[in-house]
């Protein structure tokens, strides 16, 4: 999820071979609705990740401090 | 500021030509006629254009001098080498360096504790917009200024109607620190200077005529003012230089141009207003906590672990792990001596006195990766003799590696001899501590024990007044529908059912 357009996002993941979707949120609506950015015309999100269950109600709200370890601990977080 | 300490406030002001002014009161209260401050050789200070004027002892000798920040040269000091009340002015300003040698930029320059640590940091305004600061590294004595680091981001420049309003600061910011809310957090006011657009209502037809039967004497001047431009151009830098005659000419063409051009401009749609607002950023109250994509800085508030007092001094330790290797901590030991007393640097040769020694008693487990480094200023001894003094304060540093843990705790002793210009007491140790070190719960990690309780009293991120919230655990995830990176739109309704991860990154093909 960033401000990229899907274009931007298609080189981004296509470089990265990511296997999940990259969501363009030109508008930041979503990210004003998840407090990622202040303002409409913010630059960039802040680095912030959700969970949501099942039931649509978030699970995890979490800022990441460090990228490079996330996915680890985001692993170990849903075991 | 109260220029010449005669108990009344004056006011110094910069200008955009770069010369600095002194507004005085007069007998009544009342200002007098500025005046330019002018340098021990008689002419104005100059050391750039939109100059600002900071007045601040410096160099620690009692009287002010000034900090000046420019449009785009940088900033200077120009030394005060008169006294207190009666100030005379450098004739050479010195460029303010980082202590790597680096240029400061700043189109002000203020000096104010940012981070708490009890140094003076210095905190920038730029051309460009933004706002940053550098911190003191150094001793308020003797200041030593580390690399520039940003507490508000220059923003892009944006082209924005009257009707909008700005969005954020402008360019040419001037910064000041001040406890605003006087919740004891220091904020920022920043103002600025940008442009707004208004755009007219559209040319009736009878102006649009108008301006068609102007428009061919208007473009007639211009060519003739640009002809006029280029032959006065083909004599730049030639012996002789412009002939009279020929700037004469120039000039006529121009002034016919201009009068053309003002009627001209009668029909232009796009009227610009220029604006300067104030800019409030409040520090944020509670650590943890964060608003997004918002300007950061890290700003411990820091606590001394232990101290101590002696007659006219006081002894303060400050301990801070290294944020990159917590195992590593700072060690800081701070005199600060009053008014009229001195401790040595330095002393003569066989006279008696005691220079001032920190020394550390470590138990096994802690050892030292750097020795004791002082970073004040020594001023030498007024009588003559060969010393050097400490005044106001004297800092020392050294870098300890936690190890093991330990049964004894880690010490600090300072040996030093105040004196006064009649007296000095007799030579002193004080020693204090900075506790043991001891294991870390839930992780192998080690720390002082006495350091953990003055840490974390910090701010960890700072938001412009405005604010916002992450969504917390336990709310309903807002519906989305959105466009992916193969141009399929997703929604939330897609995933009923399950669970999911949003994953919000600052830009596309940049690291993390």
């Amino acid at each position: 999820m960033s401000f990229d357009s899907p274009k931007a996002n298609r080189a981004f993941a296509e470089k990265n071979g990511f296997e999940f979707p990259l969501l363009s949120d030109e508008s930041r609506e979503l990210a004003l609705a998840y407090g990622a950015c202040a303002q409409d015309d913010a630059k960039y999100p802040a680095r912030l990740t959700f969970v949501i269950g099942p039931d649509g109600l978030v699970e995890h709200s979490i800022e990441t401090k460090n990228p490079a370890g996330q996915a680890q601990e985001l692993l170990d977080l849903l075991d | 500021m109260d220029y010449d300490a005669d108990g009344d406030l004056d006011i110094l002001s910069g200008s955009y030509t770069g010369e600095i002014y002194l507004f005085e009161r007069g007998e009544a209260g009342e200002y007098l006629a500025g005046q330019y401050l002018m340098n021990a050789e008689g002419t104005p200070l100059g050391t750039g254009t939109s100059v600002t004027p900071e007045a601040l002892d410096m160099d620690a000798d009692g009287d002010l001098d000034l900090v000046i920040g420019t449009r785009t040269s940088g900033v200077f000091v120009v030394t005060n080498e008169g006294s207190r009340s009666t100030p005379s002015w450098a004739s050479e300003p010195t460029r303010l360096l980082t202590a790597k040698g680096e240029k400061i930029e700043g189109s002000n320059a203020h000096h104010a504790d940012w981070d708490g640590d009890g140094l003076r940091d210095l905190i920038v305004g730029s051309e460009s917009g933004g706002v940053r600061w550098h911190r003191n590294l150094g001793a308020n004595n003797a200041p030593s200024y580390g690399v520039a680091a940003t507490l508000v981001e220059a923003r892009d420049y944006e082209e924005r109607k009257e009707s909008e309003g700005p969005s954020g600061p402008g360019s040419r910011t001037k910064v000041h620190v001040t406890d605003w809310n006087g919740d004891g957090r220091m904020d920022l006011l920043v103002g600025d200077v940008q442009w707004l657009y208004e755009t007219l209502s559209p040319l009736t037809e009878a102006e649009v005529a108008r301006k068609a039967a102007l428009q061919p004497a208007h473009d007639t001047a211009r060519d003739a003012y640009w002809a006029e431009l280029e032959v006065r151009n083909s004599y730049v830098g030639k012996p002789g230089g412009i002939p009279e005659e020929v700037l004469a000419r120039c000039a006529a063409a121009r002034e016919k141009l201009d009068t053309w051009a003002a009627q001209m401009h009668e029909f232009e749609r796009k009227k610009s207003h220029i604006h300067g607002w104030v800019w409030l950023y409040l520090r944020k109250s509670q650590a943890g906590q964060s608003a997004a994509g918002q300007v950061e800085a890290s700003a411990l508030v820091r606590r001394p672990v232990d101290h101590e007092e002696f007659g006219p001094t006081k002894l303060e330790l400050f301990a801070t792990p290294l944020q990159q290797d917590a195992s590593v901590i700072r060690v800081r030991a701070r005199l600060t001596i009053e008014d009229g007393w001195h401790t040595y640097k330095t002393v003569p040769a066989a006279s008696g006195y005691v220079p001032m020694q920190p020394s550390l008693d470590l138990p096994a487990g802690v050892e030292v990766i750097r020795g004791w480094q002082c970073a004040s200023k020594g001023f030498p001894d007024p009588s003559g003799e060969a010393g050097t003094w400490f005044l106001d304060q004297a800092e020392f540093t050294c870098e300890l590696r936690l190890l093991a843990e330990t049964d004894e705790e880690v010490g600090v002793q300072l040996e030093f001899q105040v004196c006064d210009d009649k007296l000095c007491l007799p030579p002193r140790t004080l020693s204090l501590s900075l506790g043991r070190v001891v294991g870390k719960i839930d992780s192998p990690g080690l720390r002082l024990a006495k350091v953990d309780a003055m840490l974390p009293r910090f701010v960890t991120r700072w938001i412009p007044s405005k604010g916002s919230s992450i969504m917390p655990p336990g709310k309903t995830a807002p519906a989305f529908s959105l466009t992916d990176d193969q141009g399929v739109q997703r929604s939330s309704s897609d995933f009923v059912g399950q669970r999911y991860i949003l994953w919000f990154y600052p830009k596309a093909s940049t690291p993390g």
